[in-house]
C-alpha cells in the first residue's frame, strides 16, 4: 500500500540492518556488547552508531539481564546505553537497565537511568543520569542534562540543564506517542 | 552532610528539627498551652471551680487537642462576665503552685524567657566582612532568587543553603465548564497513569497535520546525500523554509478519528486587515464567494481543537500597514473522509483530483519544488496544458485525506504564517438515540442523525525567512 505523501517513508540501506524473526532491526554498524544479556521487545529499531553496553553486568552466578527494551522502540544513532553503577557497602554492582515500550530515544543520547516506562520521548543530545527513574508518558526535550537519581514522573516534560519539570503533557499523549511510534517503525522500510 | 543521595527529605528533617527556629516555637508553644488550658477550664466549668490547682495536671471536661480550637474558645469565654478567674500557671517555665492564683488576672501571663538571645543569634557583622574580604568566586554568595526561595534566615553563603522539598505533584480531574460534564477522571491508584474517564478532543475531532512539501523535499535530498553518514558530521542546511515574497504550496492531512465517514469544509474566516508590523500572524482570506464569517462569530463552534485566545483578534494600531502580510487560499468544496477502521478493510481509491476551483489562476505560479514532486497530481486542462494541482483533495488513504492549500507570501512578511480556520464537519450517525418512553416504535428510534460540529483553530506554518535586500524606509 502505498503511503500517503505526508508520511513518507524512511528509508535505510537494506545491507546495513539485520532484522530478526521478531521484527527487531539492529544496525551492523551498532556496537552491541554483551548480546546475550539484552533482550529487545520485537519491532525495536537499534540505529547505526548505538553503543549498547550489554557486558557490564553485575557479579554474581545465572543468566542476568541487563538491559531489556520494549516493543516499537527506537534507539536513536550514536546513542549510549550503560547501565548505572553503584559502590554500595564496599561492593561495586551494575544495576540492570528496563526499559519499557514505545520509547524513543534521539540521536547522541547517554542515558544511565535504571528504569524508563512506557511511551516516553526522549531527544537528542541528552544526558540521563545514574538511577534515573523515568515514569510512563514523559518527555525529555532535547540537550536536557537529567542528574542522577532523579525521579521524572508520568506525563511530565522536563528540559534544561538540570532538567526541571516544565509542564504536564496532555492525557492524550500515550495514544499519540503510540500511533507515532507504530507508524514509525511501519514507514521504517529498505530501500 | 548527606549520607546518601536518596531520600533527602528525610534528612533534611533533622537538620530542620534542631533549628533554632523551630525550638523556639516549641518552647513558645509550651508556654502558651498552659494558658489556653486554663481559660479553656475555666470556661466550661462556668464560674464555680474556682480552686486553684497548684499541680501541673489540667482535666478540663473540653481537653482541645488543637491549641488554635483552645485559643478560639478561650477568646469566647473571655468575654463573659462572670466566669471565675482560674488561672493555671503550672505548664510555664515559672511560678509553680502558689497560692496567689487567685488573685492574678487570668490574661496575666508569666514572662517568657527565649532560648537564646536574639541580639546574639544573628550573624556577627565582623564575620561577614572577613568572609566577603577572602571570597574567591562570586558564586559563594547566595543570590536574592536562592534566598527568597529558601527559610526565613537564608545563610549568606551558598555552601550553608540547604536543598528545598520537591513540591507535591498531584493528578486533576477536569470538567467541561458549560455542562460540567467530566471528561478526565484520573485512577486513584497514584501509579498508574490511566484513566477511569478519558474523553479527549483526538478522539472526536479530525487531526490536522501541515507539511510544507518543499521543506520536506529539501530535508529528503539532504538526508540522501547524508546517508551512510554519522549524524555528527552532517551539516544542516540553514535556509530550509519559507522566504519573504513567494508562494508556497502546504498539505494538511486531516485524520478521521471516528468510525463514521465525514465530510469537511475548511475555511478562513474574513477578518478586518489591521495587522501590526512583524510579530503577529494574520491571514485574510482570498476566497470569493465564501459566507462571510466574522471571527466574532463564536456561536457557530460547539468544540475547540486549539483556543485562539488574543492571536485571533483583530488590533488595530495607530500605524500599521493596511496590507495583510500573507494570503491563504484553501479549498472550499466539501471532502470526505473515510471512517477509522481496521487496515485490511480498506479500498483505497486512486489519488483524487477533485474540483477545480477559482483560485487554481494561481496555481500557475507555483515554485518549481512542488511541481517537481506533485507528478503524480498533474491534472489536464481543458487546453491540455498539464498543470500540478495543489490547491483542493489531493490523496485518499485509510482514514486520511490529503488537502492543498497555497499561500502568498508578501515581501515584507516576518514572523511565522498563524492563520485562523474553520473546520466543519459533519457525519451521519447511525446510533439509536436513548429511547424515548412508550416508543416502541423502532423506525423512529434507528433514524440516523446528521450531526454538525465545527471548531476553529490555529494552523501554524512555520517561520518566515525575511529577504536579505535592505530595505528603506520611505
Amino acid at each position: 500500500m502505498a503511503a500517503l505523501s505526508t508520511d513518507p517513508p524512511i528509508l535505510y540501506s537494506k545491507a546495513e540492518f539485520i532484522e530478526t524473526d521478531t521484527g527487531n532491526k539492529v544496525s551492523r554498524r551498532a556496537t552491541i556488547a554483551g548480546p546475550q544479556n539484552i533482550i529487545l521487545g520485537g519491532k525495536t529499531i537499534i540505529s547505526s552508531g548505538a553503543i549498547i553496553r550489554g557486558d557490564l553486568r553485575r557479579t554474581g552466578p545465572g543468566h542476568a539481564v541487563v538491559i531489556s527494551l520494549g516493543r516499537y522502540c527506537l534507539v536513536g544513532e550514536g546513542c549510549i546505553m550503560r547501565p548505572p553503577y553503584k559502590t554500595y557497602r564496599g561492593n561495586f554492582n551494575y544495576y540492570p537497565m528496563k526499559i519499557g515500550d514505545h520509547v524513543h530515544i534521539g540521536a547522541n543520547t547517554v542515558v544511565e537511568a535504571a528504569t524508563i516506562g512506557n511511551h516516553v520521548e526522549i531527544g537528542k543530545n541528552c544526558i540521563i543520569g545514574k538511577f534515573t527513574i523515568i515514569k510512563d508518558c514523559a518527555k525529555i526535550a532535547d540537550n536536557t542534562v537529567i542528574p542522577p537519581n532523579t525521579v521524572i514522573p508520568a506525563l511530565a516534560l522536563f528540559s534544561g540543564s538540570p532538567g526541571q519539570f516544565v509542564e504536564d503533557l496532555p492525557e492524550s499523549t500515550q495514544d499519540n506517542i503510540e500511533a507515532y511510534t507504530k507508524s514509525y517503525y511501519a514507514r521504517f522500510q529498505p530501500s | 552532610m548527606f549520607e546518601k543521595p536518596t531520600g533527602v527529605a528525610a534528612q533534611l528533617q533533622k537538620y530542620e528539627d534542631s533549628a533554632p527556629d523551630s525550638l523556639e516555637f516549641d518552647r513558645l508553644k509550651e508556654h502558651f498551652d498552659g494558658f489556653f488550658r486554663a481559660t479553656a477550664l475555666a470556661s466550661s466549668t462556668s464560674g464555680t471551680h474556682g480552686v486553684a490547682h497548684s499541680s501541673g495536671t489540667a482535666h478540663s471536661h473540653s481537653l482541645h487537642s488543637n491549641s488554635i480550637t483552645a485559643a478560639a474558645s478561650a477568646a469566647l469565654a473571655r468575654d463573659i462576665p462572670g466566669v471565675g478567674k482560674y488561672n493555671a500557671l503550672a505548664r510555664s517555665t515559672s511560678n509553680r503552685g502558689y497560692g496567689k492564683d487567685r488573685s492574678v488576672n487570668k490574661d496575666e501571663m508569666t514572662e517568657y524567657r527565649s532560648r537564646s538571645e536574639v541580639s546574639k543569634a544573628a550573624v556577627g557583622g565582623e564575620r561577614d566582612v572577613e568572609l566577603l574580604n577572602s571570597l574567591e568566586e562570586v558564586d559563594s554568595i547566595s543570590r536574592l532568587e536562592q534566598r527568597w526561595e529558601n527559610s526565613w534566615i537564608p545563610p549568606l553563603q551558598t555552601k550553608e543553603m540547604k536543598p528545598l522539598r520537591i513540591p507535591l505533584h498531584s493528578k486533576r480531574s477536569k470538567r467541561c465548564p458549560a455542562c460540567t460534564h467530566i471528561l478526565i477522571k484520573p485512577e486513584q491508584k497514584a501509579q498508574s497513569v490511566r484513566y477511569k474517564i478519558k474523553l479527549v478532543a483526538a478522539n472526536y475531532l479530525p487531526g490536522i497535520q501541515v507539511v510544507l512539501p518543499h521543506v520536506r523535499q529539501m530535508k529528503d535530498d539532504i538526508s540522501k546525500r547524508n546517508l551512510g553518514k554519522s549524524v555528527s558530521v552532517q551539516v544542516e542546511e540553514p535556509s530550509i523554509g519559507m522566504t519573504a515574497g513567494k508562494i508556497y504550496e502546504f498539505q494538511l492531512t486531516l485524520t478521521n478519528p471516528l468510525y463514521d465517514p465525514i465530510e469537511v469544509k475548511l475555511s478562513v474566516p474574513r477578518i478586518h486587515i489591521s495587522t501590526e508590523r512583524p510579530t503577529l500572524m494574520f491571514g485574510q482570506s482570498a476566497i470569493p464567494g465564501k459566507g462571510e464569517q466574522e471571527k466574532e462569530n463564536k456561536d457557530v463552534e460547539r468544540g475547540e481543537k486549539e483556543d485562539d485566545k488574543g492571536k485571533a483578534k483583530a488590533k488595530v494600531p495607530a500605524k500599521a500597514p493596511t496590507r495583510s502580510p500573507f494570503a491563504v487560499s484553501l479549498p472550499t468544496q466539501k471532502f470526505t473522509i473515510s471512517a477509522f477502521a481496521e487496515a485490511w478493510e480498506y479500498d483505497d481509491d486512486e489519488d483524487m483530483f477533485g474540483v477545480e476551483d477559482d483560485e487554481l489562476g494561481i496555481g500557475g505560479h507555483t515554485s518549481a519544488a512542488p511541481s517537481a514532486s506533485s507528478s503524480s497530481k498533474v491534472t489536464r486542462d481543458k487546453d491540455g496544458r498539464t498543470r500540478p494541482k495543489t490547491v483542493g483533495v489531493l490523496e485518499r488513504k485509510s482514514n486520511k485525506t490529503v488537502v492543498g492549500g497555497e499561500v502568498v507570501i508578501g515581501k515584507e512578511a516576518r514572523g511565522h504564517i498563524k492563520f485562523n480556520m474553520l473546520v466543519d464537519y459533519t457525519y451521519r450517525s447511525d446510533d439509536p438515540a436513548p429511547s424515548e418512553s412508550g416508543d416502541l416504535d423502532s423506525h423512529a428510534a434507528r433514524s440516523p442523525e446528521i450531526k454538525v460540529f465545527s471548531f476553529y483553530t490555529v494552523v501554524d506554518l512555520g517561520p518566515i525567512i525575511p529577504r536579505e535586500e535592505v530595505k528603506l524606509d520611505l
